[in-house]
């Protein structure tokens, strides 16, 4: 490491990199440092990961309060380092542990920080193409900020075609269910659409086993896109003609204690046709976020492992902390 | 290198030119532009083979070999290394990934009598030189190219018949792609580069953009503070390759000068 | 004066007009027909409470996001006394009895009251305020009081033989007539006036006696009598009621 850092700890490990936490001796903050793995030789075959790349390339870019700053790239002649904002936790966290409850408040916020980030990336023309819940790091201030850019990409040009196979498929929209070579902002929409549904239920809404298994399940919640609703379903390249299993019980059903603002958000952002689906800035003027209950404070949202002070002691004396989220894979 | 004179993040000003790397250590400037244009064209030229367009992998390397000689000089690091790392780097950057052993493959096999001496090690090479080249263009990876500024400048002539803009605009972008092999990227901005190898398109054919009585300097709305003058010195290089090159084109042996 | 009394409280409080009164929660009232009545516990009665279909619970209450985020690992209570807003809890409980109040939670330590339920084999309906229920138990009372006021006024009648007298459709008026006929009887015999007329006479006589005392005694009655009349007249200081002289010597038929 460099004389700027001093790690403190290891913080987990991925495909690409180890993370670790550290501290910026000029700043004193607390810095998540990635180190870029050369690996084998066989993996060093292609030089420096292309995801790598491009996360670094694009992160260098953009700079917004609810997206991941990149801060420093450190090259050695070994490894590339990138250091990031230290975050305490993410979504997924908040979202499995059980001793939290998420107020209407707090899913306010929490969705106003998603789309105020995303709206950034797409008024610059990149596609995040991965958004999930452990993709959206909370810290203890209670920002919330888009990581992960290992799959986006810039969009726009014509003629370009791009890989179906992005996004867990949890969170992927039907037209790259379907196979679509062309895509755009709808993509990354439908995944917040899911993102906001998973924190008003507690567990991800379309746990799909397969691609025919995520588009059944789709449609048991939403219903059978028609002719009229998608016109240019068909003509996708793996379009296959699919049943529901079920009757849809309606959204007002599934998250009873939903107000009827969320619910004409969700509706919207999960419009079968792409080009009807909202956008992230007519998400933001929809009335849900101008109706009350209004967003909590930033610093209100409930973060986990919050153990009251007296027990805080002895986590330390043990030695064991609660194991600390791999920020990146 | 030569901090103060720099511009912005990535472009110099002109006298930044004389005091490059390569000429305080020893190189003069014209030999050091013949550098430059040899590993310009291995560039292009392996770029082409792999089907790389000049929009935007060929044109995205080309300013990486640029920029990466401002730091360092020609006698440390070798042009035809640096070239393929450039490529290979600006396909990954730019979503048209080639690799490595492709390139080097391609390489190889158009041009024997440079890449030869490596054999097997040119990939061991190129990884090296990946890496340096990624830390001296401390990652700033994404690289603006002319072509975007020189196609919103279709529409803004209305004086000009549809076929004299058109043709116009197809001149400048052979003058852009042409243009790689000269300093212009790391001397001026992107959306300059295009105003001004679109000013001399319109010379060249005897075009006028707009009206008598009008401001001749039509770029004065985007651009402020740069007169005729300037645009014309930028025009100058490129014209200036284009003669240097006329009787004697880039790399017509097909090996390196050595000096 | 009494009548007047009740017409002030049944008048424009009474109630609310008949279509406001559909929308009134004290007159709506829950059940869950799917749900046996005796199945109802202390455990299960808020839950039997938090129902869709029952319109005295509001699906954006805080009940409702538990349920919704399926909180299972802490019990009800200490999730909601965690929470702000709108809550459900079960205040009472003595089958088949329950007690359900909403209230508004505005922090772990305080609570402000907003209304109470109470379920009674399986039926809920909303408990009424004190004001409700006064208001109810007085008109249920102070109706029919009313109702028979406004009988009864219809069947009072005046003589002036007989002063003030109840004249019932049925047989109290055929009674009457041959109490009549006794009267008249009896009067020809033995009276020229009845108790009522003698007693009201001799009345209003003392009273002028007091206010006008006699100097000389006069002869008989008739001149007493004619006397009297034309003096009264001219005493227009007097204040008491003038009687009307004709009719104090009519006959009583």
């Amino acid at each position: 490491m460099s004389k700027r850092y001093e790690t403190v700890k290891h913080l987990g490990e991925g495909q690409f990199a180890n993370v670790y936490l550290a501290k910026d001796l000029e700043s004193g903050e607390m810095v998540a440092i990635k180190k870029i793995k050369l690996g084998s030789r066989e993996e060093a075959k292609d030089g420096i990961n292309r995801t790598a790349i491009r996360e670094i390339k694009l992160l260098k870019e953009i700079h917004h309060e609810n997206i991941i700053t990149l801060r420093d790239v450190i090259g050695h002649r070994t490894s590339i380092q990138l250091v990031f904002d230290f975050m305490d936790t993410d979504l997924e966290h908040v979202v499995k542990d059980h001793s939290i409850i998420l107020s209407p408040a707090h899913i306010k916020n929490i969705t106003m920080q998603m789309l105020l980030g995303l709206e950034f990336l797409h008024a610059h023309w990149i596609l995040h193409r991965d958004l999930k819940p452990n993709n959206l790091l909370l810290n203890n201030m209670g920002r919330v900020k888009l990581t992960d850019f290992g799959l986006a990409r810039f969009f726009g040009s014509p003629n370009r075609n791009y890989t179906h196979q992005v996004v867990t498929r949890w969170y992927r929209a039907p037209e790259l269910l379907y196979g679509a070579r062309s895509y755009g902002v709808g993509i990354d929409i439908w995944s917040v659409g899911c993102i906001i549904a998973e924190l008003l239920l507690r567990a991800p809404i379309f746990p799909g086993e397969s691609d025919i298994d995520q588009l059944v399940k789709i449609y048991n919640v939403l219903g059978c896109p028609t002719e009229e609703s998608w016109p240019t379903m068909k003509t996708l390249n793996s379009y296959v003609s699919i049943k529901p299993d079920s009757e849809t019980p309606g959204l007002n059903f599934i998250f009873s204690a939903a107000p009827q603002d969320l619910i004409d958000l969700l509706i919207g952002m999960w419009t079968f046709d792409p080009v009807k689906r909202l956008t992230c800035t007519q998400s933001l003027q929809m009335d849900y976020f101008k109706s009350q209950p209004y967003c909590c404070l930033d610093e209100e949202l409930p973060l986990p492992n919050q153990k009251p002070p007296k027990r805080t002691r002895r986590l330390e004396e043990d030695g064991s902390h609660p194991a600390r989220r791999l920020i990146f894979e | 290198m030569a901090e103060f004179l720099k511009l912005t993040d990535w472009t110099w000003q002109l006298e930044a030119l004389k005091v490059t790397p390569s000429i305080l250590a020893g190189m003069n400037k014209d030999q050091e532009l013949l550098y430059r244009r040899e590993g310009i064209k291995l560039i292009a030229e392996i770029g082409a083979a792999l089907n790389c367009k000049p929009r935007p992998t060929i044109g995205v390397a080309a300013v990486y070999f640029h920029r990466f000689y401002m730091e360092h000089s020609f006698q440390n690091f070798n042009r035809e290394i640096t070239a393929i790392s450039c490529l290979f780097l600006a396909g990954k950057v730019e979503d048209f990934p080639k690799k490595c052993k492709d390139v080097c493959a391609a390489a190889q096999a158009q041009w024997p009598e440079i890449y030869g001496k490596y054999h097997h090690s040119l990939v061991d090479e190129v990884m090296g030189a990946e890496r340096v080249l990624l830390h001296t263009l401390k990652f700033d990876l994404q690289v603006g190219l002319p072509y975007d500024a020189l196609l919103e400048y279709k529409t803004m002539f209305p004086d000009m018949s549809r076929e004299q803009i058109t043709d116009a605009v197809q001149i400048a972008w052979t003058f852009i792609n042409d243009s790689i092999y000269t300093t212009l990227c790391i001397t001026t901005e992107p959306q300059m580069i295009a105003i001004a190898l679109l000013h001399l398109a319109f010379t060249v054919k005897g075009y006028q953009p707009v009206q008598q009585n009008m401001d001749p300097c039509w770029w004065s709305a985007d651009v402020s503070n740069w007169p005729q003058e300037s645009v014309d010195k930028a025009c100058h290089l490129v014209l200036d390759f284009y003669s240097a090159t006329k009787e004697h084109p880039v790399l017509e042996s097909r090996r390196l000068t050595t000096l | 004066m009494c009548i007047i009394w009740i017409s002030d409280i049944m008048m424009p409080r009474m109630g609310p007009p008949t279509t406001a009164r559909q929308e009134n929660p004290l007159y709506l009232s829950f059940r869950n027909p799917q749900w046996p009545a005796n199945q109802i516990y202390k455990e299960n009665a808020l839950e039997y409470f938090c129902n869709q279909a029952n319109t005295f619970y509001e699906m954006n209450s805080c009940n409702q996001q538990i349920i919704m985020q399926g909180i299972k690992n802490r019990t009800v209570e200490e999730c909601l006394r965690n929470m702000q807003g709108i809550q459900y809890v079960l205040w009472y409980s003595q089958p088949p009895l329950f007690i359900i109040c909403k209230q508004r939670r505005n922090s772990p330590t305080n609570v402000s009251p907003i209304s109470y339920y109470y379920i009674i084999s399986g039926n809920v309906h909303q408990a009424p305020d004190m004001y409700s229920l006064i208001q109810s138990r007085l008109l249920g009372a102070l109706e029919p009081l009313r109702n028979a006021f406004g009988e009864v006024t219809n069947y009072s009648r005046y003589n002036t033989a007989k002063g003030y007298y109840w004249e019932f459709k049925n047989k109290p008026n055929v009674k009457k007539r041959d109490e009549d006929k006794k009267d008249d009887e009896e009067e020809k015999l033995e009276e020229r006036s009845t108790n009522f007329q003698k007693t009201r006479t001799m009345m209003l006589v003392n009273q002028l006696f007091s206010e006008m005392p006699a100097d000389e005694a006069l002869e008989k009655e008739e001149v007493e009598e004619e006397d009297k009349k034309p003096e009264e007249v001219a005493q227009p200081a007097a204040e008491e009621p003038k009687f009307a002289e004709p009719a104090a010597r009519a006959q009583t038929k």
